[in-house]
């Protein structure tokens, strides 16, 4: 690829970026799926069985409710 | 606008980890955190006149996105090239079944998956700046050394000071940002990770952490560590002098057998150095020991207990010492392997956040509507 100079580079990245800032603008306007809410589990490190369409408190949890209840292995 | 790193990550992550060429079709696919990240990719892709459709998505909920990404996907038997997905999210990974869904009618061994978690200017500034090849050597360094270690005790000048056995029932990951056929390529790179099979000791993390639920929290630690007592596998204890730091911990541990030590992980991307401010997979990366606790990354006929939440914690480098061997391994400077990787290992280790009924043994098949399929077909 063809070295750029800092201001060729700036303008195509600008010029680009409002185009994805249009487009996005536009798809925000059609589509109200609501904000992420905090405590929304994000991501999982393995698929597994339980929902993962929850909401998991982080600031209101009893404290000392976390005794370890289940075995680790199985 | 753009730095010089960021756009040497840029370059990196086009060259290095897609590999793209002029005969390629790229689908980008962005949520609205990282409209940036997609215009960059964007900007650097039309330089090369490779052609490129964007597709936007909503994160976790979107019920038009597979409209969206079916309308911008060519026909399979238009592709002279190869179809390269690249996706850029910054706090999510969405859709993953969707995804799936849409590119099962493609030869797999014609398409490439890459999936940004932590999109951001750093995500390309620092982690994508080292190329699959490089983290490879790392992760093989290391896990040549592991896989055949019985035990391991690792100390931290934290404060770390754990003893931990393995098992070879439980599986190693390695993720060194390197795509194969039917595949997903998560980025950022650079970790590789187990199940302790016994784990005991004192755990500081002293460098940041990293959940799987949303937040905006400062996720960094360096003024305020958290020190975890571990006995039998389970934190029976932790410390934090920030008290909102300290009850943040007491909502992630109060959920079941988040107390659990499931995962063991080893960083790997030197380019990483100070942690970032946000919730971020770019600070598990740092070389470095992490331990996750609550959800495991075993199968689950291995690991019987499951858990809604997956946190991070994360120290700063970390000295480890295997069997009786006296030349300990220093996680800050590995000396690259020349010897290949280890096959068959898993490499994927972020998922969207959807339950599944059942565990693909994600090297030789895909989920779609019908069930699941062959990714090739067979010879």
């Amino acid at each position: 690829m063809t070295e750029l100079s800092k201001d060729e580079l700036e303008e195509i990245v600008a010029r680009v970026t409002a185009n994805v800032l249009r487009e996005m603008k536009a798809h925000e306007a059609e589509i109200r799926t609501g904000l992420i809410k905090p405590g929304e589990v994000s991501w999982i490190c393995w698929l597994t069985a339980l929902p993962t369409n929850i909401r998991i408190d982080l600031g209101q949890a009893p404290v000392g409710s976390g005794a370890p209840d289940d075995s680790r292995d199985s | 606008m753009i730095d010089r790193e960021t756009w040497e990550g840029v370059r990196s992550l086009l060259d290095n980890y897609a590999q793209v060429r002029a005969d390629d079709i790229v689908v980008v696919l962005y949520a609205s955190d990282s409209y940036e990240s997609a215009a960059w990719v964007s900007a650097a892709l039309e330089l090369r006149e490779i052609p490129v459709k964007r597709v936007w998505m909503a994160p976790l909920r979107d019920d038009g996105f597979l409209d969206r990404l079916m309308s911008a996907l060519p026909p399979p038997a238009a592709l002279s090239g190869r179809l390269v997905v690249m996706s850029f999210e910054r706090d999510t990974m969405s859709h993953g079944r969707t995804l799936t869904t849409a590119l099962a009618t493609y030869d797999s061994r014609q398409c490439s998956v890459f999936r940004a978690i932590s999109a951001s200017a750093s995500l390309f500034s620092g982690a994508l700046r080292v190329s699959p090849k490089e983290l490879s050597a790392r992760n093989t360094a290391i896990l040549n050394r592991c896989m055949a270690a019985d035990r391991l005790r690792i100390k931290t000048r934290g404060g770390t000071d754990l003893n931990v056995t393995l098992n070879k029932r439980y599986r190693w990951i390695s993720n060194r940002g390197a795509a194969r056929p039917g595949g997903v390529v998560v980025l950022p790179a650079g970790e590789v990770a187990t199940f302790p099979a016994t784990i005991a000791g004192v755990f500081v993390a002293d460098f940041a952490f990293n959940v799987n639920v949303f937040t905006d929290r400062d996720a960094r630690l360096h003024n305020h560590p958290v020190s975890v007592w571990i006995q039998d596998g389970r934190a029976v204890k932790y410390e934090c002098d920030d008290l909102s730091t300290s009850r943040f911990l007491e909502a992630c541990f109060a959920k079941p057998n988040a107390y659990n030590v499931g995962e063991l992980g080893f960083g790997t991307n030197f380019e990483v150095g100070d942690a970032v401010p946000m919730n971020s997979h770019i600070n598990e990366r740092r070389p470095g020991v992490h331990l996750g606790f609550g959800q495991h990354n075993q199968r689950r006929d291995v690991v019987g207990y499951q858990c809604s939440i997956h946190i991070d914690l994360i120290a700063r480098g970390g000295i480890v010492w295997l069997d009786d061997d006296p030349m300990p391994l220093n996680l800050e400077c590995v000396v690259p392997s020349l010897q290949p990787h280890p096959r068959n290992l898993r490499d994927e280790d972020v998922f969207a956040s959807e339950s599944e009924e059942f565990e693909s043994n994600d090297c030789c098949g895909i989920l779609t509507h019908d069930g699941f399929q062959l990714s090739s077909p067979p010879a």
